[in-house]
């Protein structure tokens, strides 16, 4: 009957684990009695403690909380592992789990954890969701005492997200042997010795800038909208944000068609391939040479500094001009948030506290990985390379503005709108007529917002 | 037959050209996975076509050794939910498919009309309020709930297959086992089942197929590691990695490859007859 | 014949009334409502969603985008399908090598397909290399930033997919016409033309309802390869309509919107279906 179906599916299945040697897990056996018994009684299941990426109360002394994080070429596995294993020998009886956010969107990742109820305690990149009441847990105010004033944020007055680092942004990296070949002797410090030193790459048969696409749609506009464009609104609007969201300024705004507009005369510069690239594919054909700059995140510079494959030496960088002369930059805080569902939030609370600041040494480390910076009121720093360096010294005589897409709390912009103006930049990028573009984007402002 | 013979010429060498032609284009994309995982990356950028020589296993060892990614747990999540979400969908649906091909009332024909609405439903609208009802029951985030969740997509194909399969059975046997006095059940058990043995072949490879390579579902409903969603969240940042994407590619796809070779005939066989049934 | 116990069919409609029947249920009042997924708290907003649907520019996109790949992919998967089942169905001995080679693209995850034709296709990818290695460099082109070329690549990807297949579909379907229909149409003349046309294609309407069918409900559907390959991208252009949906959902916190949007999907797919059926009814030869 059954039977050879059965020893047929068996049958593949015993080739492929013998194929992989794939492990035993003990929760296996639960899931194969829940799962017949289903058949006959679908009604009466009842919740069986399943092996699940939920926290488990500590049955005995240990506490174990879940923490969810990503990875990145700086963020590896062992950067994670590192700070666990520190916590966990520094702090008996607590165990933190870490849980890997899947798929590319990591709010989308909290999201169905939350709805599904699995919300992991601790998370790092809470801010999309923290916008909605009730979802992080209020933070103690001892423990937020220590960190700079200007970091800590608050949504409706309730302050729900602890402060972890504030990170530079962009600014342009550039390959020093194709500048010197060029006949480029100093770095670009206005708009038109930047479109400059552009014609004189092109002429000698090098590519000026590299671009991203493919399915990284956030870094098409990154590096320009973070160096030139921010820079412009704000030094135009030093209240842009809440202006905008008052209605008193509107998206279709000069200053902000004028800046895409001269973005749009750049697009002759960059490298043919550019949108079929992802993020890391870009950076790693900027340094295997096949574009002369580069408009990336600051994470970049420790990469280039640390890269076993490229000298640091032969890479620089400098600050992107912008078409009015505008010298600003901006940061993006970054936070961590302890859920509201978590059981053990003295414990989370105290991990937190460890990370960012408690332990100099782990926050150090922490911090050097992605090349981030210390927001503890008593800083903390560490040795940088020379590209890393270099990016700091640029940022001498530069004011520091808000970020618009990043800011947080009650001046944010609605969720979901930070991504609809990047497929817009994308549309703008690749051609698309920047006024029509723009005139959609307060539309859309309105429609998200309205939505709470 | 003779009147073919006439035929054997030119056109005939012709197409078979073409056919040749279309299926070396077809295999080229599964020509350059396979012997791209054996690579560096260097050297697939640089020759993507040619064989490698010397074969090295470092983009394999380096996917092993991962420690985000737990290919047993993967396998063995994926394993589960297609080996259990084919058994338990074969035998409710047989069950079902069984009453509904021997019942002519409009009743029967309301049910199976019922069951059908599945098939038009792009599954996506399905998660969140599935989501809530889950977590209800408390089936949210874990293995036994994707499992059923599987299932509950699989009803609709399933139902349509066994009703159409019966449907076209000889009702004697069944009608023989009456006059032994078999009750309902064991005609099932006894006559039934053994008979649709295609059809059950057919089901169970198609709806095991769909939930072994699903990648969706696992992601939305509870972020089970599956091997699809894993490898793509492995992948992820590295993406330009080619070496280690092929790998990665690789032991996703290699368990439902090898099945597919050992049982090819029954693969197309049943896939395709059992459509035709219907 | 013996009346059977309606009990049979139990195990299964639980089952899917519970996880299908009700979450479809559930996800049509949803459409009426304003909720963002997260919080507890939600409004009844009428029929609010669905006319916002009609003004919405970026779903007639995506509705605009889905169907240009149905129809692509659909009409090139049967039509060719057919074709290959037919010079396949001559081939004998080879049959069963090629059926092999074309089917496996079917057998393998949509998640693997996408990295492969992503190596395959990015600007640095195996086919510009290919183009360069043969001296036709100045063909290269971006096969994925590009909007045009974008959408192509996935209907490409879709084709190569899917085609093993409807082919292997088409050939079971034309192994079943009786051999004696051929022989007497060849006695009374006809030629090959006029077997195709009188003979096997009103013997397979059924085959072909059931491909053509699956070939529109599978790329209505369209999801996986544009996630991974594209993300919609650039800016609209390859987004579908279930990729739409995913993002209302979860990117803008906007499910009873997006739920508004999936119901209007699912009658699409069903009012084509229903159609399609009524159409092969009437051309079926008994």
């Amino acid at each position: 009957m059954k039977k050879k179906l059965v020893s047929m599916l068996l049958c593949m299945a015993m080739a492929a684990t013998m194929i992989t040697g794939c492990g035993d897990k003990k929760a296996g056996d639960d899931a194969a009695d829940t799962a017949d018994q289903s058949v006959q009684s679908t009604q009466t299941e009842t919740a069986k403690p399943q092996e699940t990426a939920a926290k488990e109360e500590s049955s005995g002394d240990d506490i174990t909380l879940t923490w969810a994080v990503f990875e990145t070429d700086n963020y590896t596995a062992e950067v994670w592992q590192h700070i666990i294993d520190a916590f966990e020998s520094d702090n008996p009886g607590i165990k933190i789990e870490k849980v890997l956010m899947t798929g590319d969107s990591r709010p989308q990742f909290l999201k169905t954890m939350l709805s599904a109820g699995n919300m992991p305690d601790i998370n790092i990149d809470p801010v999309d969701l923290a916008s909605t009441e009730g979802v992080y847990a209020e933070v103690p105010e001892e423990l937020l005492a220590k960190y700079e004033d200007s970091s800590v944020v608050s949504f409706d007055g309730k302050k729900t997200l602890v402060p972890a680092y504030k990170a530079y942004r962009t600014q342009v990296y550039y390959n020093k042997a194709q500048f010197a070949d060029a006949g480029i002797t100093e770095t670009p410090k206005t708009w038109d010795e930047f479109t400059a030193v552009c014609d004189k790459l092109q002429a000698k048969g090098y590519t000026p800038l590299m671009g991203v696409g493919a399915s990284d749609l956030w870094a098409t506009a990154f590096g320009y909208w973070t160096g030139v464009v921010n820079s412009e609104l704000y030094s135009a609007y030093p209240n842009f944000n809440r202006d905008i969201l008052d209605g008193k300024l509107s998206w279709t705004d000069k200053v902000l068609s004028d800046t895409l507009k001269s973005w749009q005369s750049l697009t002759k510069y960059y490298h043919k391939g550019s949108m079929s690239f992802s993020n890391t594919q870009a950076t790693s054909e900027f340094m295997s040479g096949s574009a002369a700059m580069f408009m990336d995140g600051a994470w970049s510079a420790p990469t280039i500094d640390n890269s076993t494959e490229y000298s640091a030496d032969d890479f620089g960088t400098f600050m992107m001009p912008t078409p009015s002369g505008a010298k600003t930059y901006c940061t993006m805080p970054q936070y961590w948030g302890v859920a509201e569902t978590c059981k053990n939030k003295e414990a989370a609370f105290k991990f937190c506290e460890y990370v960012l600041g408690g332990n100099p040494d782990i926050y150090k480390y922490y911090l050097q990985a992605d090349g981030t910076f210390s927001v503890t009121k008593t800083p903390v720093t560490y040795d940088m390379g020379p590209v890393q360096t270099e990016f700091i010294k640029n940022l001498e005589g530069y004011e520091l503005v808000p970020e618009a897409m990043k800011l947080v709390g009650d001046d944010a912009f609605p969720t979901g709108f930070e991504d609809y103006t990047l497929k817009s930049l994308q549309n703008i990028f690749t051609g698309a007529d920047v006024d029509k573009e723009l005139s959609t984007w307060d539309a859309e402002m309105q429609r998200l917002g309205a939505q709470k | 037959m003779n009147m073919k013979n006439r035929k054997t010429s030119a056109s005939s060498i012709i197409l078979k050209i073409f056919l040749v032609i279309l299926a070396v284009i077809f295999a080229t994309p599964l020509y350059i996975t396979l012997i791209n995982i054996f690579k560096s990356t260097k050297e697939i950028s640089s020759s993507p076509m040619s064989f490698p020589l010397p074969p090295i296993l470092d983009n394999i060892i380096k996917v092993i050794k991962n420690p985000n990614v737990n290919l047993g747990e993967m396998y063995f999540n994926s394993l589960c939910i297609t080996i259990f979400g084919a058994l338990i969908c074969i035998l409710v649906s047989a069950l079902a498919g069984y009453y509904l091909a021997r019942m002519k009332s409009k009743l029967s024909q309301g049910i199976y009309i019922y069951f059908l609405l599945g098939l038009m439903v792009p599954y996506a609208i399905v998660y969140v309020p599935l989501v809530s009802i889950f977590k209800g029951i408390g089936l949210v985030g874990n293995l036994p709930g994707l499992i059923m969740v599987f299932v509950s997509g699989s009803i609709s194909f399933s139902v349509f297959m066994y009703q159409g399969f019966i449907k076209s059975t000889p009702v004697e046997l069944e009608e023989a086992a009456i006059i032994d006095g078999a009750g309902q059940l064991k005609i099932f058990t006894a006559v039934i089942f053994p008979l649709v043995k295609p059809c059950t072949t057919t089901v169970a490879i198609f709806i095991g197929l769909s939930m072994w390579n699903d990648f969706l579902t696992p992601l939305l409903i509870g972020q089970i590691k599956t091997i699809t969603v894993g490898i793509y969240t492995a992948i992820g940042p590295y993406a330009s990695d080619w070496g280690s994407v092929f790998a990665y590619v690789m032991f996703a796809t290699l368990p439902i490859v090898i099945a597919y070779l050992l049982a090819q005939r029954q693969f197309i066989e049943g896939l395709t007859a059992g459509a035709l049934k219907g | 014949m013996k009346k059977k116990s309606i009990l049979f069919t139990v195990p299964a409609f639980l089952i899917y009334t519970v996880l299908m029947i009700i979450p479809i249920a559930g996800a049509f009042l949803l459409s009426f409502t304003d909720w963002n997924g997260i919080s507890a708290a939600y409004n009844t907003v009428g029929f609010k969603n669905y006319v916002d649907m009609l003004s919405d520019e970026r779903l007639r996109n995506a509705i605009f985008v889905t169907l240009k790949i149905t129809a692509v992919v659909a009409v090139t998967v049967n039509v060719l399908g057919l074709f290959i089942a037919m010079l396949l169905n001559r081939a004998k001995r080879l049959t069963n090598v090629f059926r092999s080679i074309f089917f496996l693209p079917y057998v393998l995850s949509t998640v693997a397909i996408s990295f492969i034709w992503l190596a395959i296709l990015s600007y640095t990818g195996v086919l510009n290399s290919l183009l360069e290695m043969f001296g036709m460099g100045n063909l290269a082109a971006d096969y994925i930033g590009n909007a045009k070329n974008a959408i192509r690549s996935i209907c490409v990807i879709e084709i190569w997919r899917m085609l093993g297949f409807h082919m292997v579909l088409y050939l079971a379907s034309i192994q079943t016409v009786p051999r004696e229909l051929y022989e007497a149409c060849i006695m009374d003349g006809g030629n090959r033309w006029q077997q195709f046309r009188y003979i096997t294609i009103p013997m397979i309407i059924p085959g072909i309802t059931i491909s053509v069918i699956m070939s529109i409900m599978t790329e209505m559907k369209q999801y996986d390869i544009v996630k991974v390959i594209t993300n919609g991208g650039p800016g609209y252009s390859t987004e579908t309509v279930t990729y739409n949906i995913v993002t209302q959902a979860f990117g803008n916190n906007m499910l009873g919107y997006s739920s508004a949007i999936a119901v209007f999907l699912f009658l699409i797919i069903a009012a084509v279906s229903i159609l399609q059926l009524q159409l092969s009814k009437k051309l079926e030869v008994s």
